[in-house]
């Protein structure tokens, strides 16, 4: 091959790198080779028709790789999507999933400014709030126990799991952990959430009932940010300022970005989508936070980034692991 | 899957349709029989073609074959042969098409008086 020939080959050659990496293991060294014997040709043929090979070529090439990484992207997309109807939409899934959400945003967000209520801050022990909470996790749980832990169950479960280990990580207050620099308490502090939660996770795997939890949260790890998207809506809700803001949009408009993302991520039909509507609503509810926390910026980043670190943390986990070699429907 | 979904195939499709329909070829055959086919209107870029070849083993019309002896690259070569709803999908333009002049050829005569 004459050498202007070869360094167009081979420029052809780095050219198809633009393909997905699929696409030329499968095409690249036929279409290379095609190039090379279609080029001779055409410099048999002539300057014109050389030019006008070339100019073919330049062409099409662009739209070609474009093409091909779309579909290559759609392939990818595809088998990542969740299987079409593995749980099947129901209403009162729907408003099973959401209560977690109203009770931790709306309804804590509201019950001070409520007529009879001392215009005071938020009281984790209000009576009304604890009897709501105790009652709905409670038939929550129940219920997504006798439905074998559906994907609306999970905030109920991570509500469970951090009241039983929240005395667990009061165990670290000793240590001086509140004296330490904010930044390394928050970290030890995510380390510890995450260390119990993988435990809990063991745990589940190895016990019958609950077992399913554990082969479904492989499935998709998105199931553990949505149980942990609740804790967005408790942000929100809380005001740690002096006084309370007037009731207006500050007040309410959070918890509904927050339950809108929530009814969003059950009525999702793909893990990307969950995964999307997840980032969003984090992002959108931190942002709120910060906003209404605008008072004590230290009460504003440590629990955001602890919040958003832990909440995307099962999401990432989903989009890069690789996915499980077997199905495994025991449970 | 019904042979008539995937009409009406457009120019590129037909053409490499019609090249595979006495043998399996490869790539370049290919290439150069549908510039033979077309008396040269149809000149196709090295991503046409390869574009549609994906394309057409994605909707199964047209299926690979290896050959046994290898290249001096060690790779077998690839060829391209149709398989049986391939054939069907190019009888039924073919059909299509004379149906189409068939209808059209009258009127034309009669246009040109």
């Amino acid at each position: 091959m004459k050498r202007p020939l070869a360094r167009l080959v081979s420029l052809y050659a780095r050219l198809m790198r633009l393909y997905p990496s699929r696409y030329q293991q499968e095409f690249g060294q036929e279409r290379q080779e095609l190039f090379g014997l279609a080029l001779e040709q055409a410099i048999k043929r002539g300057n014109w028709a050389l030019f006008r090979f070339l100019w073919r070529e330049l062409h099409d090439f662009p739209a070609s790789a474009i093409r091909a990484n779309m579909r290559a992207w759609e392939v990818m997309m595809k088998t990542i999507e969740t299987k079409p109807g593995e749980e099947p939409f129901s209403w009162i899934g729907l408003l099973l999933g959401i209560w977690p959400f109203l009770f931790a945003g709306p309804l804590m967000a509201i019950l001070p400014y409520l007529p009879g209520q001392a215009a005071q801050l938020f009281n984790f022990m209000s009576p009304l709030w604890l009897a709501t909470v105790g009652l709905s996790l409670f038939i929550g749980l129940f219920l997504g126990w006798r439905k074998d832990f559906p994907r609306w169950v999970y905030p109920y479960l991570v509500l469970v799991f951090f009241i039983i280990t929240i005395p667990a990580l009061g165990l670290l207050a000793p240590t001086g952990l509140n004296r330490l620099n904010p930044w390394i308490a928050t970290a030890i502090l995510l380390f510890a959430i995450l260390g119990l939660g993988a435990a809990a996770l063991f745990l589940s795997s190895r016990i019958p009932h609950t077992r399913k939890i554990f082969y479904d949260v492989r499935d998709d790890w998105t199931r553990l940010s949505f149980g942990m998207l609740v804790f967005v809506a408790f942000y929100t809700g809380l005001y740690t300022g002096d006084h309370l803001p007037p009731f207006g949009l500050i007040v309410w408009l959070p918890s509904v970005v927050i339950l809108l993302g929530a009814i969003a991520y059950l009525l999702s039909g793909s893990r990307l989508i969950r995964s999307l509507v997840l980032i969003i609503t984090l992002g959108l509810g931190v942002l709120f936070g910060m906003f209404i926390f605008s008072g004590d910026a230290a009460w504003a980043i440590w629990p955001a980034s602890l919040l958003v670190t832990l909440i995307l943390s099962p999401v990432l986990v989903g989009l890069f692991a690789r996915p499980p070699r077997t199905q495994v429907n025991e449970h | 899957m019904d042979a008539t979904f995937f009409l009406p195939l457009s120019e590129v499709t037909f053409y490499i349709l019609l090249s595979l329909s006495t043998e399996a070829k490869h790539g370049y055959a290919i290439w150069k029989d549908v510039e033979t086919l077309s008396n040269g209107s149809v000149k196709l870029s090295t991503s046409t073609l390869y574009d549609a070849l994906e394309r057409l083993l994605q909707q199964g019309l047209i299926e690979r074959v290896k050959e046994e002896n290898e290249q001096s690259s060690g790779r077998p070569r690839k060829r391209y042969r149709l398989n049986e709803l391939g054939k069907q999908v190019l009888a039924k333009e073919i059909d299509r098409l004379r149906t189409l002049l068939d209808l059209a050829t009258p009127r034309l005569g009669e246009m040109m008086g």
